[in-house]
């Protein structure tokens, strides 16, 4: 083959290449091809051992918890008296609430169904750039892009990518996830900025003004579009305030113990119009 | 038939490696296989499984996969001129080049889709691909089934 005839393949490559680049960026038909076959073949080879695993550690798990089981039953019967309690108050609080809600003319807010989902593996392959998990719930359960996930500590994620069985969900820890949140006492409102695994979140655009305090719970507005208002999402860890800015330097940390993650759940809308401004009329 | 069982099940022992060692790929070792002992048409058919497996895994937008194994094909078919493609050398060689191709698609990719470049991580990664490649493709080579060696393209 002559230098000549190598160049003439070299750049009609790379041609076809870019040419199906750009396509795909626009159109999006490859990802969405390739999450279809890909990703659904390595949810099929995971979901196997995964149960296997999981059943033999939970065999395992039981074997070993008999041990204390009557100290840990009394403990857990003092807690659910106590959580009776607190209960019945908050239940109290909450239909109050609801009347308030409703004599004001308030929008009923939109229904979320829960569903449980198992974590099939964490990041896959050499282009898993992004800090993600893999779930074993997809279209075909109503698993759609941008369904929010989290466990019984709070917010995980969102569904990046949904596959017919598999899903990729983005964790909240990933640079390129945002969640607009509100502090529980103070609350001042911002947005949650993942800067990697093991790293801080980041609050940005807190203002000056707000009352933010180290230690406070944040949770979801709602505003974003995408996680319903009032899901836990992270505790302040510090709280700066610095001069010639208008914001303050807010670092929280997440509430869930990703690596540790085994189940999650799924939230998603009841009834999901096109425009969701219709949930509003 | 044994070509698409030991196919079959070098590619799900490859998603399993995937999946316990993040950010390396474990179907590299497949291919230089391939191209020695198989037909190209086996070879292409291959690749377009492990291109949708990574693409569809990954997080990135279509593209890393088409250039990451034409890079691999383009590696190893100038290394048959110039090396003697069943030496360990040669492989050890190939995984330093696999490696930092990695790093450099990686955030060519990363750049073009405006993400964030976690560039410690993917040091590592690069490491862990450049060691992991020839003792992946050492193994499977020698476990390569005899009979399927029936294709060997003059060098």
């Amino acid at each position: 083959m002559n230098l000549k005839r190598l160049a003439i393949i070299l750049v009609a490559g790379l041609f076809l290449y870019l040419s199906l680049y750009t396509w795909n960026l626009r159109t999006g038909h490859l990802t969405r091809l390739s999450t279809y076959t890909g990703l659904d073949s390595v949810g099929l080879v995971l979901r196997p051992g995964k149960w296997v695993g999981s059943k033999t550690g939970g065999f395992m798990e039981r074997y070993v918890d008999l041990v204390g089981l009557k100290q840990q039953n009394e403990a857990l019967t003092e807690e659910i008296k106590a959580l009776r309690l607190e209960n019945m108050t908050l239940r109290e609080r909450a239909e109050a609430t609801a009347r308030v809600e409703k004599l004001l003319g308030f929008p009923e807010p939109p229904e979320w169904r829960r569903e449980g989902a198992r974590v099939v593996a964490q990041r896959v392959g050499p282009t898993a750039i992004l800090e993600t998990i893999l779930v074993d719930r997809g279209n075909l359960s109503g698993a759609v892009e941008d369904t929010p996930v989290l466990c019984t500590e709070g917010v995980v994620g969102r569904i990046y990518r949904a596959g017919m069985s598999v899903s990729t969900v983005l964790l909240m820890v990933d640079p390129s996830s945002r969640i607009a949140v509100v502090g529980r006492e103070g609350r001042a409102t911002g947005i949650v900025y993942g800067m990697g695994a093991g790293e801080p979140l980041r609050v940005k655009y807190v203002g000056m003004s707000s009352q933010v305090e180290p230690g406070e719970i944040l949770f979801t507005s709602g505003m974003d579009g995408v996680y319903p208002k009032g899901l836990p999402v992270a505790k302040v860890r510090s709280v700066r305030r610095g001069e010639g800015t208008l914001f303050m330097d807010v670092e929280a940390d997440p509430l869930v113990d990703i690596p540790r993650l085994e189940e999650v759940l799924l939230l998603k809308r009841a009834d999901q119009p096109e425009d969701t401004r219709e949930l509003w009329n | 038939m044994l070509a698409a069982l030991w196919w079959t099940i070098f590619t799900v022992c490859g998603i399993w490696g995937q999946a316990l060692v993040p950010g390396v790929d474990f179907f590299a070792p497949g291919m230089a296989i391939s191209l020695r002992w198989q037909r190209p048409g086996t070879t292409l058919i291959l690749t377009l499984v492990w291109v949708a497996i990574q693409e569809g895994a990954g997080g990135l937008a279509f593209g890393y996969g088409i250039l990451w194994y034409a890079l691999l094909f383009g590696l190893l078919t100038v290394g048959r001129w110039l090396l003697d493609p069943g030496s360990l050398q040669f492989q050890a060689l190939l995984g330093v080049g696999l490696g930092l191709t990695h790093f450099l698609l990686l955030y060519l990719m990363a750049v073009l889709e405006m993400r964030a470049f976690p560039l410690g991580r993917v040091a590592l990664e690069c490491l862990l691909q450049a060691l992991i490649y020839p003792a992946l493709w050492y193994l499977a080579s020698n476990l390569f089934p005899e009979r399927l060696k029936h294709y060997d393209e003059p060098a």
